[in-house]
C-alpha cells in the first residue's frame, strides 16, 4: 500500500507538519504544488483529503482491485461547495497513483417535512411555509449530508 | 466493475472522535458549547465578560482556537479559570482531534462547563463536530443583516444566536429585526439573545441560558 505522508513541500512555509495532514496529503515523492493559500484556507481541500483517506482505507480491503470512482452526497446545508470540492479532489489525485480516480458529487437539496400535514417539500429561498397547508412549522429531513455514498472497484 | 455502497460520513474519523468526546462529557456531566462566528464578532470579549461574572467556585474551562498567537488565552487566563490556546497554524477550524489533544491534563470530573471558542470563520467550523452539546453562533451589529442567508449552514446548526455589540445599534445602519428574521428563516424557532460586552446588556440572559442548558440532558446527537 502506498504510504500517505504530510506534504514535505510545506516545511519551508514555517508551519508544523501535523497541521497539514488533513489539508495537504500527498504521496511521498510528489511535492505539493498548491499555492500556500489554497493549502491552508480552502475548506473543500480538507474535505477532499478526507475523501481520499476513505478511498485508501477501502482500497486496503480490495487487494488487487483498483478504485476508479467515488460518489459523495453534499447537502445544501453542509457548507461545502461542490465545484470547489471537485477542483480540490482533482488537484489531490493529479500525478499520483490514484489518477484517474474520479469524484462524483451529488448535490442534495434541503427538504422539509411539514409538522402539521407531513407533506415533504423542497425548501427554496428559506421559505419554511408548507406549500400544501401553509403551516410554518416544518422539520429538515435532508440537506445536511456530507457523506460518501459509494465507490467503484475494478477487480 | 463493482459498485460498493459505502454510506460513511466524509468526516468519519472526526465524527467518531467527536462521539467519544460527547460520551466523555455526558459521563462527567460536562456541558460543552462551541462558539462560532466571523472574525471580530466579539467571541473573546463575550468570554471575558462571561468568565468575569462567574464566581471562583465555578467549574469552567475554555479552549480557544486561532490560527496564530496565544493572545486570546492570555486575555482569558486573567480570570483564574483553566484556559488553553489551540493554535491551528493555518487550519481554518478546530476539529475533534485538536480538542481531544488539548483536553489532556484536565480532568473532566472537575468541570461542569467547557467553552470552546472556535477559529473565527463561519464556513469550515460548521462541518466539524467537536462533541459539543450545542453550537452557538455570534452575529455582530457591524456585520450585514443577511449573514444568516449567506452562511446558512452554521445558522441552521446552531442552537442559539447571540446578537453582539448591540450598544452600537444607534450608530450603525444595522436592522436588528431583519437580522433576527433572516436567522429564523434559515433556522425557524432559533433562540436569539441580544448582548453587549461593553454595557453588559443581555449578559444576564446569556448567563441564564448557560445555566439552564447545563441542566438539560446532553442529546445523543448534537
Amino acid at each position: 500500500m502506498i504510504n500517505m505522508v504530510p506534504c514535505r513541500g510545506l516545511s519551508g512555509y514555517g508551519h508544523p507538519v501535523q497541521t497539514f495532514r488533513r489539508c495537504c496529503i500527498r504521496f511521498e515523492d510528489s511535492p505539493c504544488r498548491l499555492p500556500p493559500a489554497a493549502r491552508d484556507f480552502m475548506h473543500e481541500l480538507g474535505i477532499a483529503a478526507s475523501i481520499l483517506e476513505s478511498v485508501e482505507k477501502e482500497a486496503e480491503r480490495h487487494p488487487g482491485g483498483h478504485i476508479s470512482r467515488v460518489g459523495v452526497k453534499i447537502g445544501e446545508l453542509s457548507g461545502v461547495d461542490g465545484d470547489a470540492l471537485q477542483f480540490g479532489f482533482e488537484v489531490l489525485v493529479k500525478d499520483t497513483p490514484w489518477e484517474p480516480l474520479t469524484l462524483e458529487v451529488e448535490l442534495v437539496p434541503r427538504v422539509q417535512r411539514c409538522s402539521k400535514c407531513a407533506y415533504e417539500f423542497r425548501m427554496t429561498d428559506f421559505d419554511p411555509r408548507c406549500p400544501l397547508c401553509g403551516d410554518f412549522a416544518s422539520q429538515c429531513i435532508s440537506g445536511e449530508e456530507l457523506d460518501i455514498a459509494y465507490m467503484e472497484v475494478d477487480e | 466493475m463493482n459498485r460498493i455502497a459505502v454510506e460513511r460520513k466524509v468526516l468519519n474519523e472526526n465524527q467518531i472522535l467527536a462521539e467519544q468526546l460527547r460520551e466523555r462529557y455526558r459521563q462527567n456531566g460536562v456541558l460543552c458549547v462551541n462558539l462560532i462566528s466571523a472574525p471580530g464578532s466579539g467571541k473573546t470579549a463575550l468570554l471575558e465578560r462571561t468568565l468575569e461574572r462567574m464566581d471562583n467556585s465555578t467549574r469552567v474551562a475554555v479552549l480557544t482556537g486561532d490560527l496564530q498567537t496565544e493572545n486570546d488565552a492570555k486575555r482569558l487566563a486573567k480570570f483564574g479559570f483553566p484556559v488553553k490556546q489551540i493554535t491551528t497554524g493555518g487550519t481554518c477550524h478546530l476539529d475533534a482531534k485538536m480538542i481531544e489533544r488539548h483536553l489532556a491534563g484536565w480532568s473532566l470530573e472537575d468541570l461542569d462547563l467547557l467553552i470552546v471558542e472556535n477559529v473565527g470563520n463561519l464556513v469550515c467550523p460548521s462541518s466539524y463536530d467537536l462533541g459539543e452539546a450545542a453550537k452557538i453562533v455570534l452575529l455582530s451589529t457591524t456585520e450585514g443583516e443577511d449573514k444568516p442567508l449567506k452562511y446558512p449552514s452554521i445558522f441552521f446548526k446552531s442552537e442559539l444566536m447571540l446578537l453582539t455589540k448591540i450598544d452600537l445599534l444607534p450608530y450603525v445602519p444595522f436592522n436588528a429585526g431583519l437580522a433576527r428574521e433572516n436567522a429564523r428563516r434559515v433556522h425557524p424557532g432559533m433562540e436569539i439573545i441580544d448582548v453587549s460586552s461593553i454595557t453588559g446588556e443581555g449578559l444576564d440572559r446569556w448567563m441564564g441560558w448557560l445555566q439552564a442548558r447545563q441542566k438539560k440532558p446532553v442529546a445523543a446527537d448534537s
